[in-house]
């Protein structure tokens, strides 16, 4: 294939990330399990990019969980998602940067549904108009908070302060990326690289020193699959998902996990756990196990952050493993002390309305 | 959702699951199975965290008993939940934007009336009066709430059949 043909097929796969102005909403998943992720997103966008980002304390959880456990219907999601639609239009904002993946999936494919049944789309207007007396516009661009860091991976990379490099070896470390199901699955287009060759975080580890893993069962899910794992009785399947993963890509010896979806980073971290102490198996070097981070934890591990106030020790699997290989300075011992107070959290101004 | 990607025509068969679950909830025949009589213990926890607290997952009390894969991180995580989220910079329950920040009321309202509009509010009756239903014809004791017979045994039983 000549180059200008290269060029033309991979047009298809990259996709329109706004530059400035985003209107954030946030994860109810990121939000519980790690909250260190989204307040480390807003310290980079905002002191390191400098870039204006909105939030509204008014906005919600998009349903999505209920909506994917069948307990909601598909004009209530539309309907409350049309609802931060309005808060967005009212605050004057056209960029949309969700921090959830399935909150992505869930208005790109809500989007798609109005664009082919306008009819759906006027009355999911009428029922808005009835239950909250607002009105809304779509949002002009649609970006996941890590299409977002993506794009701004080179910014990030000069500033870095440590590379993901390993410090003994001067080797680049080896990093397995985990996309999230609803980033890409349900509509390639709407991803960077489209489904197939997913490149969002292989980007984001490259441009950062490490090196990008490539395994067989890389594009398979961490097997969260909402009603999998929320009712105690079918967790079996999700773990089964997680451990056909592990299996697959211990051969490689990879040194971390980086994933973008809020759910997959706690199952990928819990289920080593669990597997561990249900077959004594591990699957890092060492008897250890991988470390798995959010994007946000490598970006802010690449700046500098302190681990611990980026929310490390949240983990279940160590990932002091990662912190020791790049060289990282940070205090061991002050892994489970509460009484330090976050340096940034004391300049960063959380309130923004 | 894996299939929508190889489908050459786009088909999702997991969106015709989602369709077809929804239809039973409408009509009750969701107790007939084990999976189907799940859906009460997803509407008592994500349903109620959803219109109660406007997020599908509120954490805070719910511990490792429910959870135990969530490990002994999660159990020090439970015992300094303010603290924990403080140091992560959260606005745990405060006024104004941030982490687990308390929803205005008058936004709670918005979302509740949206559910009672497009028929959320009818998907949960649904579930719960199926549910009751069922109880009794299986002699279990439901009352509100999970702590008790019949929220335990549809969260914890699996019949062992569903694989091959």
């Amino acid at each position: 294939m000549i180059l200008a043909g290269k060029k033309a097929v991979w047009k298809d796969y990259q996709k329109e990330i706004a530059e400035d102005k985003y209107y954030y909403v946030r994860s109810c998943v990121r939000q519980n399990f790690f909250p260190g992720s989204e307040t480390a997103f807003l310290k980079i966008m905002r002191e390191e990019l400098d870039k204006d980002v909105y939030e509204n304390p008014c906005h919600t959880s998009c349903t999505g969980i209920c909506y994917h456990s069948d307990i909601v219907p598909v004009e209530t999601t539309m309907t409350v998602v049309a609802r931060q639609f309005a808060l967005m239009t009212e605050a004057g904002y056209e960029n949309l940067m969700p921090s959830c993946i399935t909150s992505f999936g869930l208005y790109t494919e809500i989007l798609d549904t109005w664009h082919h049944f306008p009819e759906i789309e006027e009355k999911v207007r009428r029922q808005l108009k009835k239950a909250t007396g607002r009105e809304f516009k779509k949002p002009k661009n649609l970006a996941h908070a890590s299409d977002v860091i993506f794009k701004f991976r080179k910014e990030i990379g000069a500033k870095a302060k440590y590379k993901l490099i390993n410090k003994e070896t001067g080797k680049p470390l080896k990093v397995v990326d985990h996309i999230g199901c609803h980033y890409a699955k349900m509509f390639p287009s709407k991803g960077v690289g489209g489904a197939e060759y997913p490149y969002v975080l292989t980007g984001m580890i490259e441009e950062w020193g490490g090196q990008i893993i490539d395994y067989p069962e890389r594009r398979h899910c961490c097997g969260f699959g909402f009603r999998q794992y929320l009712v105690q009785a079918n967790r079996g399947f999700s773990v089964a998902c997680s451990k056909e993963k592990f299996e697959s890509m211990r051969p490689f010896k990879p040194d971390m996990i980086i994933t973008n979806c809020p759910g997959c980073p706690m199952f990928l971290d819990r289920w080593q756990y669990v597997i561990n102490e249900m077959e004594g198996k591990r699957y890092g070097q060492n008897g250890e196990g991988i470390p798995v981070f959010t994007y946000e934890e490598v970006a802010g591990l690449v700046l500098g952050y302190d681990p611990w106030e980026l929310g490390l020790q949240m983990h279940q699997t160590d990932c002091e493993p990662v912190l020791n290989k790049i060289g990282i300075d940070y205090s061991p011992e002050d892994k489970y002390n509460l009484d330090i107070s976050p340096s940034y959290s004391k300049k960063h101004n959380l309130i923004n309305v | 959702m894996s299939c929508k990607t190889r489908c050459p025509r786009g088909n999702a068969p997991g969106l015709i699951i989602m369709a077809l679950r929804s239809l039973s909830q409408d009509l009750g025949y969701f107790t007939e199975s084990e999976k189907g009589r799940q859906q009460l213990a997803l509407k008592r926890t994500v349903g109620h965290w959803m219109i109660t607290y406007g997020y599908c997952l509120y954490l805070e009390g719910v511990g490792t008993s429910m959870h135990p894969e969530q490990g002994p991180v999660w159990d020090w995580i439970q015992d300094n939940w303010r603290d924990v989220f403080k140091k992560m910079g959260a606005n745990y329950q405060g006024d104004g934007p941030g982490i687990l920040r308390r929803i205005p009321e008058e936004a709670m309202d918005e979302i509740r009336e949206i559910f009672k509009v497009t028929g959320g509010m009818k998907r949960f009756e649904n579930i719960e009066k199926f549910s009751k239903k069922k109880a009794k014809e299986l002699n279990m004791k439901l009352d509100d709430g999970i702590e008790n017979e019949y929220f335990q045994h549809i969260y914890k039983t699996n019949n062992g059949s569903h694989t091959r």
